[in-house]
């Protein structure tokens, strides 16, 4: 993985300084609040509902074991003992003091982290499929862009106060486990014809009030051009995107504004200026970054199938593979998942005990390294298949082998009512219900791949829009209600979910899910997944079953 | 009004004029967009606002020696890309001041957007401003300030035998 070098640890410790002087003015009282607000903002500190929020950023999800103890160890020291990992494959801090920020950002830095950029109008932390470098079929693993991307983006000076958010997502693969259609910039890198690295630019997804499945504005972008488009599509933006209405200010609504053509054309004729102006890296410094995600040197000979015995069989192992482990792109190696969405829990919290735990797993079995996923689940990407018993073992002893990645009790959800200022509804405990209610393991198998999803207000920071179920909270007359929508996806064949019809109450929203489920259960053909039956059934037979009482 | 140039020292402020009003040549001046374009000969310098459309101006901008760009608010960030056409398209050379509600930690950006001075209200905390533009070392982005960034360093440090 990037490893810093003087400079980048520089401008991070530079960076932590800076903070330490700010809050200091702030609780001077040289500063108010309000004069003191876009500066915490721009270090990732939020003022929620009961107490600070720090959001750290794990760039592209990618964290060595040394990083996640180092998490551990500040859960422990500034907070209540967890962290929360988000869709965006950042960590949360819930209950943070002030005073302690800057000593945080101090901790961060020698591990080579920060919050630069987690929150305010600008470039956020620029996110990645989760399995880069080890699945099989990539073009070219996307961290590579997405540091180079985020290199760049760091303290832009043109570039950082924005209209809105800024939302980047990259893949190299044809499977979009990133969903880059619903950012602000997807980006698909491709092996063209001659064998050369190109990237197809998606402009304007998203989801919020208005959710866009992103058109594709620009096809064979050659590598060596790719910031300076960047710079023209943000320029872009930075100009014309509206200002007078938070909820129009996100470059979708430019670019359905101005139609797909147009706002290409403009991008383009930018971009013949911006190319000229320096911003585009030199291959060498390419070469550089690129050299740091090379891999490790990996094993040969091992043999390619895990060592299954029976005693192991009956007790979870077989369902924990068929979920959890994916295939590498090495012989005898796996990809392994591991799910934070134990049934009743919250989804996508850690305890500081499960991070140092992860931590050195990680280390044992998997060089060092974790993944965090926009599904609030981490993955350990380099472990042979013959250490797969005995990770499991280890695994279950923290808690962490449910056997549900992908299925029905895998639920993303945002932190909603709990935590957050903006929600109209509770998240989290609909969650936890939803996966009580479908606590039975093979119950969940034969269900098979079904994506919950739920936001808490319309920002839709728990991607409802993109669930295969999605729930949205809402307020009726200072009651929690939830609309619940099917048929989204945030895959290669992205998709909005569908308005069944009135909403839930907390009361009745679980049991809704349930009739949803059973209903594709009685309905669908040998084999067939939920999304599939919801794309061949249409809504009407699920509205039959859901409003039938009525 | 005080005005602070890109180290943050003290200079003088510029007169503002209004639309139609006399312009005294020994006076450093700025106008807006409309009233420049309307001038046969450019005998002051032209304060923009954030949605100015350069292309109106023309070959005009290159010749001008002074030049604002106003924020309506600190968090409208149209300045920073203006003052950049400004210098890389437009060919503006000479002395470009941000005027408006723009606030000291956002000092450094500034000028490394191309602005070389600030038009400041009274109470304006000038030794944050100061702080800002000279905190951070190292930048990233190829830059239109003195500082080298990130990129030219490593490139000139694997280029040493
Ligand atoms: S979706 Fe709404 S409630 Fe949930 S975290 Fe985002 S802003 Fe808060």
């Amino acid at each position: 993985m990037y490893a810093y070098d003087t400079y980048d640890q520089t401008f991070v410790d530079q960076r932590a300084a800076e903070f330490r002087t700010q809050v200091a003015r702030r609780l001077s009282g040289e500063l108010t609040e309000e004069q003191f607000r876009p500066l915490r903002l721009l270090n990732g500190l939020y003022l929620q509902l009961h107490a600070y929020m720090l959001r750290v950023a794990i760039p592209y999800g990618t964290l060595s074991s040394r990083q996640l103890q180092a998490l551990a160890d500040i859960a422990d020291k500034y907070d209540r003992g967890y962290g929360h990992f988000t869709t965006r494959q950042n960590i949360q801090f819930n209950w943070i003091k002030l005073e302690e920020a800057p000593d945080i950002l101090a901790d961060l830095a020698v591990v080579e982290m920060h919050a630069i950029q987690t929150s305010g109008n600008v470039i956020r932390n620029v996110t990645a499929d989760h399995f880069a470098g080890v699945i099989l079929g990539e073009a070219d693993d996307p961290r590579i862009t997405c540091e180079i991307i985020r290199q760049w983006s760091t303290l832009h000076p043109e570039f950082s106060f924005l209209p809105r958010k800024f939302k980047i997502a990259v893949t190299g693969s044809l499977v979009d486990r990133a969903a880059i259609r619903f950012h602000d910039i997807g980006i698909r890198i491709r092996k063209a014809a001659d064998a050369s690295l190109v990237h197809d630019i998606y402009i304007g997804g998203g989801m919020g009030r208005t959710p866009f499945v992103a058109p594709l504005v620009k096809a064979n972008l050659s590598k060596a051009g790719l910031l300076s488009y960047l710079e023209a599509v943000l320029r872009v933006y930075n100009r014309y995107g509206r200002r007078d209405n938070i909820y129009k200010a996100r470059i979708k609504i430019l670019v359905d504004a101005l139609g797909v053509d147009e706002f290409a054309r403009q991008v383009e004729a930018e971009w013949m200026h911006t190319k000229l102006e320096g911003a585009d890296l030199p291959e060498a410094e390419e070469q550089r970054i690129r050299a740091f995600f090379a891999g490790p040197a990996y094993e040969t000979g091992l043999p390619a199938t895990p060592i299954e015995t029976p005693d192991l069989r009956e007790t979870g192992f077989a369902d924990w593979c068929k979920t959890s482990v994916f295939p590498h792109r090495v012989p005898g190696y796996a990809v392994v998942t591991i799910s934070l969405k134990p049934i009743g829990g919250i989804p996508g919290d850690a305890t500081s005990q499960q991070m140092r735990a992860i931590a050195d797993l990680a280390e044992a079995y998997s060089r060092h390294e974790i993944r965090v996923t926009h599904e609030q689940n981490l993955v350990l990407p380099y472990v042979r298949q013959i250490d797969l018993p005995v990770l499991w073992r280890k695994l279950a002893c923290e808690k962490l082998a449910t056997a549900n990645v992908g299925l029905v009790s895998d639920i993303i959800a945002c932190p909603g009512l709990d935590y957050c200022s903006l929600a109209n509804a509770r998240s989290i405990p609909i969650a936890q219900r939803i996966s009580e209610r479908f606590a039975e393991l093979q119950q969940q198998h034969d269900i098979g791949p079904l994506k919950i999803k739920i936001s808490g207000c319309i920002n839709a920071c728990g991607h409802h829009h993109a669930g295969h179920i999605g729930i949205l909270g809402v307020d009726r007359k200072g009651e929690e209600f939830y609309q619940i929508m099917l048929g989204g996806t945030g895959d290669e064949t992205a998709a909005i979910g569908e308005l069944v019809g009135p909403g839930f109450s907390s009361n009745t929203v679980v049991d809704a899910v349930e009739t949803i489920v059973k209903t594709f259960l009685d309905l669908r053909q040998p084999g067939e997944v939920f999304l599939n039956a919801v794309r061949r059934l249409g809504l009407a037979p699920f509205k039959e079953r859901l409003y039938a009482r009525s | 009004m005080p005005a602070l140039d890109h180290t943050g020292a003290r200079v003088t402020s510029w007169h503002v004029a209004a639309d139609g009003e006399p312009i005294n040549p020994s006076t450093p001046t700025l106008v807006s967009l409309a009233h420049l374009i309307g001038m046969n000969k450019a005998v002051a310098g032209v304060l923009l606002e954030s949605d100015a459309d350069l292309d109106q101006a023309g070959a005009r901008l290159a010749n001008l020696t002074i030049a604002g760009v106003k924020f309506t608010t600190f968090k409208d960030g149209r300045p920073f890309s203006i003052a950049r056409l400004l210098r890389t398209r437009h060919g503006f050379t000479g002395d470009l001041r941000a005027y408006g509600p723009f606030i000291p930690d956002q000092g450094a950006f500034l000028v490394r957007c191309g602005f070389s001075s600030f038009e400041v209200v009274d109470g304006f905390d000038e030794a944050a401003l100061r702080k800002n533009i000279a905190h951070f070392s190292y930048n990233y982005q190829h830059p239109l300030s003195v500082t080298a960034s990130i990129v030219a360093l490593r490139q000139a440090n694997a280029a040493r035998p």
